[in-house]
């Protein structure tokens, strides 16, 4: 394939917000671990904190566990403002320059939305073809991405807020563990978004945009139309 | 490595409350803060004699004064007279120190210790004031200082490792404690409940460990009035739900991977043997 037919169709900005959004969230997704499932996650927390311990002269044991679970909580307490402040700007950013294209696949049909939802479901369990007109309508993202995006949305509105207001609320006992059941409800929602993205990912046949994700951005003209076929009209990208 | 040894239900040591016998002077409260070295908390008016309020990180035991208003008739020779008055019910209260004390499950740097004697300790030093043990207790006992931290009775397992009584035991002039073996506590109370008193601390909802370390004993009229409001008959820990999900999130996480694998797996195989690994058709 020559380089005129290649196609970006993740720009250096996309790649950047990418790569910041999946650094930051594994950092929240392991401290937040660490104090959810500490009985697993002390294996793992033990030769990082082992030394900390030493470092900070505490005694043999349990007080490596607790050096341990004390940064992970500081990391978790600083990292998640941080990347709900990059986030919030991001937003603000795309809907400012009109570039939040995203849910625009949500402007089809009901009917013909749930059709592509399950055409796409059907190729991805089964590897089942997607109908031939139901491919000519899919755009940049598809519905089912779509979808996804507004599961991971509620998610992350979920835990930004709750996190926030156990962090700088001085919250009673029954409001905390209020609070805590929404921040751990939207870490799961979070945590289903990621397991469908994380297969979405490795299925072979999303192995070109993820080379693109994690490459130069680019994808070939060809491939660009059997995947998102309606993107190249709405885009106007030559054939 | 996170992990707790929990006594039997028969071991360590207990007190029994005899709340039949108690005046309210609070000098258990005043022996608690001087012993722990406790700051004296500045006293506000409230509806009631209960100050503080509540526990409290600088109060790790309170007397609370249950005040109810009753009508009490006088007769002289043939002329009565209804008098209305307040009966006040003060009830010595901390830590219960649970058998399997949810809040020591519930920390996750096991910064709750038990010790030998059924003590369940918050170590200072290692509490890194998360709230996870206020979240868990079913009697919401622990309380933030002002550092950040947690504290709570500690049943003076210092005291009790030198061979003396809690400080609370010790200094009350009409002994509404007694501080025994958990044997002979269990048998005290079950004779005080076949003489008719209510007993609360030996048939407790399973999930606290189904027996207290403290057991509070009195007469039906005082714990009808009381017990209901202090000491639920079925003391749960309020986000039991969370703890089910953490026991169920290991399995589920190994389920889910490998229908994930197993799936991943079977496209693969299916789109190598078509020979379309990038034409397979679907997007992102």
């Amino acid at each position: 394939m020559s380089g005129k037919d290649e196609v970006e169709i993740a720009s250096v900005g996309y790649r950047i917000a990418h790569w910041i959004n999946l650094f930051l969230y594994t950092t929240l997704l392991l401290t937040g671990l660490v104090l959810l499932e500490i009985e697993i996650m002390a294996y793992i927390l033990y030769p990082f904190a082992e030394p900390l311990a030493k470092l900070l002269r505490l005694e043999y044991g349990t007080g490596s566990i607790t050096a341990g679970v004390l940064v992970s909580r500081f990391l978790h307490r600083f990292v998640g403002p941080l990347w709900g402040l990059l986030l919030t700007i991001y937003v603000v950013y795309l809907l400012a320059t009109n570039r939040l294209e995203m849910f625009k696949a949500l402007r089809k049909p009901l009917k013909a939305q749930i059709r592509e939802a399950k055409a796409l479901l059907q190729h991805y369990l089964t590897g089942k073809e997607i109908p031939e007109d139901v491919r000519q309508g899919m755009d940049r993202h598809n519905v089912l991405t779509v979808y996804l995006a507004i599961l991971l949305a509620i998610g992350v509105i979920m835990v930004g807020f709750s996190g926030l207001a156990l962090i700088y609320l001085p919250l009673p006992p029954t409001q905390h563990i209020l609070v805590l059941m929404i921040h751990d409800a939207g870490f799961y929602l979070t945590v289903i978004f990621m397991l469908a993205h994380i297969y979405a990912t490795l299925h072979p046949s999303n192995i070109t945009l993820v080379r693109a994700i994690f490459g130069d951005g680019k994808v070939s003209l060809n491939w660009l139309s059997r995947h998102m076929n309606r993107y190249i009209q709405r885009a106007q990208i030559r054939r | 490595m996170v992990k707790l040894r929990f006594p039997r239900k028969d071991e360590g040591v207990a007190v029994l409350v005899n709340l039949d016998e108690c005046i309210g002077c609070r000098a258990c409260q005043i022996a608690c803060q001087e012993w722990n070295g406790r700051k004296a908390l500045r006293t506000s008016f409230s509806p009631t004699f209960t100050n503080p309020r509540d526990l409290h990180a600088e109060a790790w035991k309170v007397v609370f004064f249950n005040e109810f208003p009753v009508t009490k008739t006088l007769k002289v020779a043939e002329v009565e007279t209804s008098i209305s008055s307040v009966d006040v019910i003060p009830v010595p209260y901390n830590c219960l120190h649970c058998t399997e004390a949810p809040c020591g499950r519930a920390c996750p740097v096991g910064a709750i210790k038990v010790s030998d004697e059924g003590a369940v300790v918050i170590e200072p030093g290692e509490c890194i004031g998360c709230g996870f043990c206020q979240d868990a207790c079913p009697y919401n006992v622990p309380r933030r200082g002002p550092d950040g931290m947690f504290y709570k009775c500690s049943f003076c397992v210092d005291r009790i490792q030198a061979g003396l009584e809690p400080a609370c035991v010790e200094v009350c002039p009409t002994n509404v404690f007694k501080f025994t073996s958990m044997a002979e506590a269990v048998n005290i109370a079950k004779n005080m409940e076949a003489q008719g008193k209510k007993v609360y601390g030996l048939n407790v909802d399973s999930y606290t460990g189904g027996r207290l370390r403290w057991i509070f004993t009195a007469s039906q009229e005082k714990a009808g009035r009381v017990f209901p409001a202090m000491f639920p008959e079925s003391a749960k820990t309020p986000n039991s739900f969370r703890e089910t999900v953490e026991s169920l999130a290991i399995p589920a996480a190994g389920i889910i991977s490998a229908i994930i694998l197993g799936l991943l797996s079977f496209t693969w195989l299916r789109f190598k043997r078509k020979g379309t690994a990038e034409s397979g058709g679907a997007c992102r």
